[in-house]
């Protein structure tokens, strides 16, 4: 596993939307499956996991409050397994792609192992469980069935210290990146728990934070924060230097514009309307990026997935001038 | 009025909360129009249940079916009134003051009580059950009662071991019961904590006394029309019971949203009847079923939007069966806003009917004025 | 009584705002009664209340697709607020002028109205006047929108003499028709729809195109008036100091007769009354002044138990003794359940019935909201591992005697007092309860049930029901 030397970016456009208000409402996590994507809805239009696809078709939906009252988090494995942390009730669930219930683990508590508020999550390259453990300000790993493997992190707002964190990944390098929420930082440790890094502090200039809810990492090492309460997402390259920001360029997702087209009063009241509100992100609450590049936001208030491809051309040593000290104005 | 029974006439009203898809529920599947313009939410031919035809039920109504072969179902078809108001909030209110044009704070059903229990002795008059009370029901100075969970109903109810809530029951009367002369609000007070009491325990005999071989199947509706059997045969004296099934606004999932409405209500009206029968106490009950609007003609992928023209169904032995008004037209002429279905009859005028046809009321002071009715009852 | 006196601090935050947990009173047990006051009145000295918790935990507050959850968040916000009488006076505004959410049934507009009622609640008339009139809710509601100089609606003109400022009596039908004319033209923009991806705000549009410029005459005086110069004239008129006086005496000192009976039934206590109103006009229609004078007036401090709480007062103030809904919610909590927990109980809050709003006072209380009423605060102890239960159980000491347990916990409820039926029957079941050990933790555990019953007991008391 190696990161490209430098990178071209030529840009990120926006790519697509995915999703609806009563199908994808209130989506709070996602995750992938080999056709399907999954959804996870918190709220009051429904808590559960929503199944569609990439023609944006409603495939139905898993889970429920049967099995989770305030789902926080999504993960599916290899066989579509879906693992959904639930804050309310302190553990983490598991069903099989159909929704099928398999097993259910965790407790509260304050212990090695247990749990107060578990919330976000990701898979290691082991293919266990790192997860945010929010009330007991630390973060987690277990194996997929539930065995405790280790715990880090202490409340605080010093180095290496968190107070309720949210969202969190793992690298491909085992670095664990944590949305450290109520400190309005990013927090970066090794795979041992020992604290690498910090991005961010409060404030809604570039590289400042209003309560991060989480972060994902993509395979040149770039580094995405949803910033919840700024309602933006902010890019960093893997030196943590700001590079940009997302604020949302929505479109008409494929059902929201069959949607549309039956209803004539809606298209009517659409023709008159302000449109540049329409295509910002509102409360953004998780990142995600796959292997092509893409990154995907779940616009939580706004009942959608935002989707952006990154169009970047890798360079190596000798494709790219050395760094430079100081900075010139002859660019000409 | 009917002479059918010679004991009081008994009215049920279920709402279906949301705006049920008429043309999903009573399917035209004999019209070519529907399928062009239901192209993702349409029951196939080989679905329906069919009724004449030309009409059959959505699949999942077989109960309903059933009732409707043995006579027992007048359906009143393409129900609404002009300018159908979308929203929820303002069309319930509309159903249920009968006052499109103005707010009103005033319940058809709360005129209704007033004249069937003028004196207003009796708060099992009117009964609902669900959480607060519909504005149907409510006028100022009209008891009627609300009932959550009727096997808990009253005071206290949240202390759960027995001789514990009695107890605290006993203070609360100590407490409110003696008080006279402190004050105007204190007194009203206490009087109102002591009819609360009392109205209570009449109607803690309904459980009580209530068996039945009737088993019916454990979910919202069915529980409510369950307890309303149960009051009913209590012989209470309620002559007006109103209840609600919520979850019909499907603008997405409606296929696989409305068929298990459609199952729990049609499953629970048919059990209840069967109820009733059993204990003989099924010739003085009608029941009213509506919703607040119909769904628009085209669906929109996944569901349908709020419309007009819905479909409104009278239930009960005394009910002559079949279909009344006309089914709204599917022609594209015909439409109401381009993309509505237009309503054929005025529900004041459905109201009209029960008020003078069956409660032996006067109709025109209740639902402000004379609306076109039909006879959905059965001569003696 | 003295002003210091723990019963008046709890009797103002009762009124002032939603109550004080016994917590809360010691607090601010070192200042004077006058300076809680001036404290209640610059709710700008305190922190606005941090919603993040609640956005993470309850995270559709975060959109506006409906109102219930929005309301329910009013209600939380009325429980932890450090900033009492700014939640209050939002009520009081909703209250005076009472828009329901059904008309629209368009959330951003609803909050939103509430939200200007936060913000301009402690200004001045004139002000919170020209808000209402500028507010989409309000204009919708009142079919301001469809007020156009060639054919003009009445609607909002009317209601805006009657019922928001002067009171019938005031002013002529001439008048009436005078006033929506000067208000042809205010209208807002259209927003987009809910579907597909939720709702959008939003605002007040001025139409120049639309409004009638030519002269109107309006209460005596001649002009080309626009919908400003009609709210600058109504505010110059001692009808409307009144008017707004009285709503304010009847929501925080005194129930009084229902609005509509005004123009007949001179209000309970003139004298008072014309004090405000002469406060009122003389520091320009502003409401701090106002405030400060009622709160700190004798008849004020005399005035226990003279109100009926109203069903937001009932809820938050029972959770504000049981601690739950609190900043940080507990596992399951939802908001937006406060919203229906008081509707049953009659007020469904940013859904009032009419313009004319709620009917309060008594006629809060019929068999069904009693019932709601009595069982809601029983409910709240029935858990006595609730925060605010186990406070009160620490303060009760090791031992509380049966001669004393009754006083005990009508102090630590408020204080309260209770008439003597109430008292005798209080006692009866302390009597039967005995001595109550809590030394240990096994004692508290056994015993805590008996004092949840008798907080139970006196949540359910006639004297509760009064602010």
């Amino acid at each position: 596993m190696t990161l490209p030397f430098e990178l071209l970016r030529s840009g990120y456009p926006y790519y697509m939307t995915l999703g609806q208000r009563r199908v994808t409402s209130n989506p709070v996590d996602i995750g992938f499956g080999k056709e399907n994507v999954y959804v996870l809805t918190r709220g009051g239009l429904g808590n559960e996991v929503r199944v569609i696809n990439w023609e944006d078709e409603n495939l139905g939906t898993r889970g429920g409050a049967s099995l989770f009252q305030w789902p926080a988090a999504l993960l599916v494995d290899e066989d579509e397994n879906l693992y959904v942390t639930d804050e309310a009730n302190h553990k983490v669930v598991v069903m099989d792609k159909d929704g099928e219930h398999i097993n259910t683990w965790g407790e509260k508590g304050s212990e090695p192992g247990q749990l107060n508020r578990p919330s976000g999550m990701s898979f290691d390259a082991e293919g266990n469980i790192v997860l945010s453990d929010a009330m007991n300000s630390r973060i987690q790993r277990f194996t997929r069935d539930g065995k405790h493997l280790q715990a880090f992190g202490e409340f605080g707002d010093g180095e290496g210290e968190l107070n309720m964190p949210w969202g969190l990944t793992v690298d491909q390098f085992g670095d664990i990146f944590v949305a450290d929420w109520k400190n309005d930082r990013v927090q970066r440790f090794t795979s041992e728990g020992e604290f690498k890094s910090a991005i961010g502090s409060h404030g809604t200039e570039k590289g400042e934070f209003r309560r991060p809810s989480s972060v994902a990492v993509d395979g040149h090492g770039d580094i995405y924060v949803s910033d919840w309460q700024n309602d933006r997402v902010q890019l960093f390259n893997r030196d943590e230097r700001y590079i940009q920001s997302f604020h949302g360029n929505a479109s008409l997702s494929r059902s929201g514009k069959q949607y549309i087209l039956s209803n004539l009063v809606t298209l009517r009241l659409r023709a008159e309307g302000d449109f540049e509100k329409t295509q910002r992100l509102n409360a953004p609450m998780m990142v995600k990026v796959d292997d092509q590049f893409r990154l995907f936001i779940t616009d939580f208030g706004n009942h959608r997935i935002q989707i952006y491809q990154k169009d970047a051309v890798e360079l190596s040593e000798t494709e790219i001038a050395p760094k430079m000290r100081n900075p010139i104005l002859f660019t000409t | 009025m009917t002479t059918f029974t010679q004991k009081d006439p008994v009215f049920v009203v279920v709402q279906l909360s949301g705006g049920n898809d008429f043309m999903n529920t009573l399917v035209p599947y004999s019209n070519p129009a529907y399928y062009d313009n239901r192209k993702f939410l349409n029951i196939s031919e080989e679905d329906v249940l069919p009724l004449d035809g030309t009409l059959g039920w959505h699949p999942e109504m077989a109960p309903f079916k059933e009732l409707y072969d043995r006579g027992m179902v007048s359906v009143v078809q393409g129900i609404g009134y002009p300018d159908s108001n979308r929203s929820h909030f303002r069309g319930m209110d509309i159903w249920h003051t009968c006052a499109p044009d103005e707010v009103s704070t005033i319940g058809w059903l709360g005129n209704v009580i007033e004249q069937l229990d003028p004196s207003g002795d009796n708060p099992l008059t009117g009964v609902n059950f669900g959480v607060g009370l519909p504005r149907a029901m409510s006028k100022a100075g009209v008891p009627v009662t609300s009932v959550s969970n009727l096997d808990e109903y009253g005071l206290m109810s949240g202390i759960s071991a027995q001789q514990q809530r009695v107890q605290a029951l006993q203070i609360f009367k100590d407490m409110y019961g003696q008080a006279v002369g402190s004050g105007p609000v204190m007194d009203y007070l206490s009087r109102t904590g002591m009819d609360v009491l009392s109205g209570a325990d009449l109607i803690k005999v309904a459980p009580q006394q209530y068996e039945s071989t009737v088993e019916y199947a454990d979910n919202p509706i069915a529980k409510s029309l369950r307890d309303v059997a149960r009051v009913h045969t209590a012989n209470l004296g309620t002559r007006v019971f109103y209840t609600q099934q919520g979850g019909y606004d499907t603008h997405a999932n409606q296929l696989p949203v409305q068929p298990g409405l459609f199952r729990d209500m049609s499953r629970a009206v048919n059990d209840f009847f069967a109820d009733l029968e059993e204990h003989d106490a099924d010739e003085n009950v009608v029941m009213l079923i509506f919703s607040e609007f119909g769904r628009r003609i085209n669906d929109n992928g996944s569901g349908t939007d709020h419309g007009s023209g819905g479909g409104a169904y009278l239930v009960g032995k005394p009910v002559a069966g079949g279909l009344y008004s006309e089914y709204p037209s599917l022609e594209r002429d015909k439409w109401e806003k381009g993309e509505d279905l237009a309503h054929t009859i005025d529900f004041r005028g459905i109201y009209g009917t029960v008020i003078e046809q069956w409660l032996g009321l006067e109709a025109a002071p209740i639902v402000y004025g004379n609306f076109e009715q039909i006879n959905p009852f059965r001569a003696n | 009584m003295t002003n210091n006196d723990l019963a008046l601090k709890a009797h103002l935050l009762r009124r002032a705002g939603f109550g004080a947990s016994r917590f809360e009173l010691e607090q601010i047990s070192d200042k004077s009664y006058e300076e809680i006051v001036e404290d209640l009145v610059h709710p700008e000295r305190f922190e606005e209340i941090d919603e993040d918790y609640l956005k993470r935990y309850n995270p559709e507050v975060s959109y506006h697709d409906g109102h219930p959850i929005h309301a329910g968040r009013w209600i939380w916000r009325m429980i932890n607020t450090k900033r009492p009488l700014e939640e209050k006076m939002t009520l009081f505004w909703h209250h005076v002028f009472a828009t329901g959410h059904y008309k629209g049934d368009h959330t951003p507009s609803t909050i939103g109205q509430i939200e200007t009622f936060r913000e301009n609640g402690l200004t001045d008339i004139k002000q919170i006047l020209l808000d209402l009139a500028k507010d989409p809710h309000m204009n919708y509601w009142l079919d301001n929108c469809e007020n156009h100089s060639d054919q003009p609606n009445e609607n909002w003109g009317r209601e805006l003499l009657e019922l928001f400022s002067m009171g019938v009596g005031n002013y002529s039908e001439e008048d009436v028709k005078q006033a929506a004319r000067a208000f042809t033209g205010w209208t807002f923009e259209q927003p987009l729809p809910l579907y597909p991806y939720g709702h959008y705000e939003s605002k007040f549009v001025f139409n120049e195109s639309d409004h009638d410029n030519s002269e109107k005459t309006f209460l005596g005086r001649k002009g080309n008036f626009n919908g400003e110069d009609i709210i600058d004239i109504i505010c110059e008129e001692r009808a409307t100091a009144l008017f707004i006086c009285r709503h304010l005496y009847n929501f925080f000192v005194e129930d009084e007769s229902q609005v509509p009976a005004w123009s007949i039934e001179p209000p309970r206590n003139p004298e008072a009354v014309d004090t405000m109103i002469d406060i009122l006009m003389s520091n320009d229609g502003e409401i701090r002044p106002v405030l400060t004078y009622m709160f700190n007036s004798d008849f004020f401090k005399n005035s226990f138990y003279k109100k009926v709480k109203n069903p937001s007062e009932l809820v938050a103030g029972t959770l504000k003794l049981s601690g739950r809904y609190s900043v940080v919610l507990a596992e399951g909590e939802n908001v937006g359940t406060l919203y229906n927990t008081a509707a049953v109980m009659g007020q469904a809050l940013m859904n009032p019935p009419t313009v004319e709003g709620w009917h309060t006072g008594h006629e809060w209380i019929d068999g069904g909201t009693l019932n709601e009423r009595v069982n809601f605060a029983v409910n709240q102890f029935n858990d006595v591992s609730s925060p605010g239960f186990r406070d009160i159980l620490e303060r009760l000491g090791p031992v509380v005697e049966s001669g004393d347990l009754v006083d005990r916990c009508l102090d630590l409820i408020g204080p309260i007092e209770v008439g003597e039926e109430t008292r005798m029957a209080l006692s009866k079941y302390a009597e039967e309860v005995g001595d109550v050990n809590l030394s240990t933790n096994e004692d508290k555990v056994e015993n805590a049930q008996k004092i949840a019953r008798m907080i139970q007991l006196i949540v359910s008391t006639r004297e509760y029901q009064f602010a």
